[in-house]
């Protein structure tokens, strides 16, 4: 037999081929048992089953992404076809023959009604001893709002450390009684209120990692947990927030409104996110005493992340007694720049005066800096974008800083000139025999360059597109020198 | 950028040498050798002062395995890994086996998942026949045997 066509595939240890398979659909796993006798039991020692909203709706895709009235009208074969799908679910797990690490299932409310979903998660936890499980609850008609909670005590269970729930009602704490080894909760769209999610957590009583994504009901969030090491809170509309937890180490923000107090108590924070993308104008000085609050408080920040709202800017309210420039030197330096800041990443920059002033006042007043990234956004005015690009030669406070401006969008006219300007720098740093780590960074520039500039066309600018090459040019010559050097 | 990068480190911080089966040695950072939990607990268990022997593992995949950790090591941004993971395990399919026989016994979790992954991909949206083709799996069924698997799990088949 010709060795190129040898089976190599087959010979590899089992364990590595249930491995492979762990990474198939639940179908394409099932599928390859038809192979060879070799595989023909394979898939039933994978470490992982996922049963989609694909796997749902499998027979039946026609009606289901379909608009609702037709849905409406086809209600009685999709609720057959569905309920055939989580017949199946239930079968694929029984022939299943060692145990689960990760299963995910998506239902419909029928098969809470049922009691089949409380079958499944027992036969998961008891005989497969599931470790990782994610459930969602798929809405088939708007007006199908679920409103059944999940039995008493269902999540008892040794082994499970990760739980996801998503499109749930969840108005009373009891599922997660004695839930003790769960270490990560994730809720997506789940209605609930404020006592049960204080109840939640509080049940859980080795949680380090939860988040919680655009859920109803909580008005105000309270949560005291002294494990709590991560905690994520994204699409929220909220009316206070009050954090204690002693070892929380991150803390993202997403798209969350909190239209009263917020109150984070959290003395270990090692790294922030704060995003805004929501519908409401934020004005941008709540989104700097809120930077400004967290870098006061915790003294031991390693890594931020801002997010800037692409259009919203409310009218500016800082009213200060002096100009804007001078907005951080009038502030004294915190703890967390001077010692530990270590990784900033800023998103949507469009180069206005308040961003620039930060990112400057960032640049050269924080010494231990390593990474500052810049991710400039679409909408950059053209003097916005000449100074975003003149950052990397503000004086550095520290050695080792490693700037990286990224534009968002091809195609614009200022995003081309912010490139123009990159690409002359990375010239002036080539030519100007820079340490080796600002020549990767002319590399990367140089990279981005090209991206954007060859579709763009040459004739477009005229004088600036031809300053754009010969940016280029400078750099291949340049490389062709340093190749020819070393080699 | 590459020799820069290795004249820095050889005398800043520890070197694990590492033995392949053909007598290879390759000198490692030890921050890098020890994402394997296999040459982790062999340095604990004393090995750390002379080589340490990986018989296990020939010359030339031991190269791309400590290619690797050197990279992931290296405190690339992920994006940049992204990229440079998917160079890496786009190879030969043999290669890829070794790859993956080495990565289970030199436990490095993270490199098996890609590799997984890799074949996992190659396997999807084929049908059994192009996948027998693809690895050279015989199929050693009788046809009512084929058959009566089709129709046991009949929905997978649809």
């Amino acid at each position: 037999m010709d060795i190129a066509d040898a089976d190599l595939i087959s010979n590899l240890p089992e364990v590595l081929l249930s491995l492979i398979i762990s990474h198939l659909s639940v179908a394409e796993s099932v599928r390859t048992s038809i192979l060879s006798r070799k595989w023909k039991n394979i898939w039933k020692s994978s470490s992982c089953l996922h049963f989609d909203k694909k796997f749902l709706t499998k027979s039946c895709t026609d009606i289901y992404n379909r608009d609702e009235p037709f849905r409406r009208f086809y209600r009685k074969r999709l609720h057959d076809e569905i309920s055939q799908a989580t017949g199946l679910v239930e079968r694929v797990i029984d022939s299943h023959e060692t145990k689960l690490v990760t299963c995910s299932i998506s239902h419909i409310q029928d098969d809470f009604k049922s009691g089949l979903l409380a079958r499944l998660i027992k036969n998961l936890e008891e005989k497969k001893r599931i470790e990782e499980l994610f459930l969602t609850c798929e809405e088939l008609f708007v007006s199908d709002k679920l409103q059944c909670n999940l039995p008493a005590g269902i999540f008892f269970c040794r082994t499970l450390r990760v739980l996801e729930l998503n499109g749930y009602w969840l108005k009373d704490a009891s599922p997660f009684e004695g839930c003790r080894n769960l270490v990560t909760l994730s809720l997506k769209s789940v209605s609930t209120d404020d006592q049960t999610l204080t109840r939640v957590v509080f049940n859980c009583m080795f949680l380090e990692d939860l988040s919680i994504c655009s859920c109803t009901g909580i008005k105000r969030m309270e949560i005291r947990d002294q494990n709590l090491k991560s905690l994520k809170l994204k699409d929220l509309e909220l009316e206070g927030i009050d954090i204690n937890a002693k070892c929380l180490s991150i803390l993202v923000l997403d798209s969350v409104l909190c239209s009263l107090n917020m109150q984070i108590n959290s003395p270990s924070l090692l790294e922030f996110g704060f995003s805004f993308d929501g519908g409401l104008a934020q004005k941008s000085t709540q989104i700097y005493s809120r930077i400004i609050d967290f870098l006061e408080r915790c003294c031991g920040l390693l890594i931020l992340n801002i997010s800037i709202p692409p259009r919203s800017w409310g009218p500016s309210d800082w009213e200060l007694p002096y100009p804007t420039f001078m907005f951080w030197e009038k502030r004294e330096l915190y703890d967390s720049i001077t010692h530990s800041l270590k990784v900033v990443g800023m998103k949507g920059f469009c180069g206005k005066e308040r961003e620039i002033i930060f990112a400057k006042h960032l640049i050269r007043k924080a010494p231990m800096l390593r990474r500052f990234v810049i991710e400039c956004d679409k909408n950059c005015s053209e003097r916005g974008a000449r100074e975003t690009s003149a950052l990397p030669l503000e004086p550095r406070a520290s050695i080792n800083l490693f700037i990286v401006l990224k534009p968002e969008q091809v195609g614009e006219s200022v995003s081309c000139i912010a490139c123009m300007y990159m690409e002359l720098y990375s010239a002036l740093i080539v030519f100007g025999a820079l340490p080796p780590s600002l020549f990767s960074y002319a590399l990367k520039s140089f990279v981005y360059a090209i991206k954007i500039t060859i579709p763009e066309g040459l004739c477009l600018y005229g004088v600036l597109g031809l300053l754009r090459w010969s940016g280029i040019g400078i750099i291949l010559a340049r490389l062709v020198w340093l190749i020819h050097c070393n080699g | 950028m590459a020799s820069s990068e290795s004249t820095t480190t050889s005398t800043t911080t520890k070197v694990l040498r590492l033995k392949s089966s053909d007598n290879e040695i390759f000198g490692v950072e030890e921050k890098a050798a020890l994402q394997s939990e296999t040459i982790k607990s062999l340095a604990e268990d004393g090995y750390s002062e002379d080589v340490i022997p990986l018989f296990n593992v020939e010359k030339k995949t031991l190269a791309k395995i400590v290619e690797w950790l050197n990279k992931h090591a290296s405190g690339s941004s992920k994006e940049e890994l992204k990229r440079w993971d998917a160079d890496f395990v786009d190879v030969d399919k043999d290669v890829l086996y070794d790859l993956l026989l080495a990565s289970n016994y030199l436990n490095i979790e993270v490199l098996l998942h890609q590799l997984a992954q890799k074949v996992a991909d190659m396997i999807k949206g084929k049908k059994p026949e192009e996948i027998r083709q693809l690895f050279g799996i015989k199929n050693d069924f009788t046809p009512e045997e084929e058959a009566e698997i089709r129709r046991e799990n009949a929905w997978a088949f649809e």
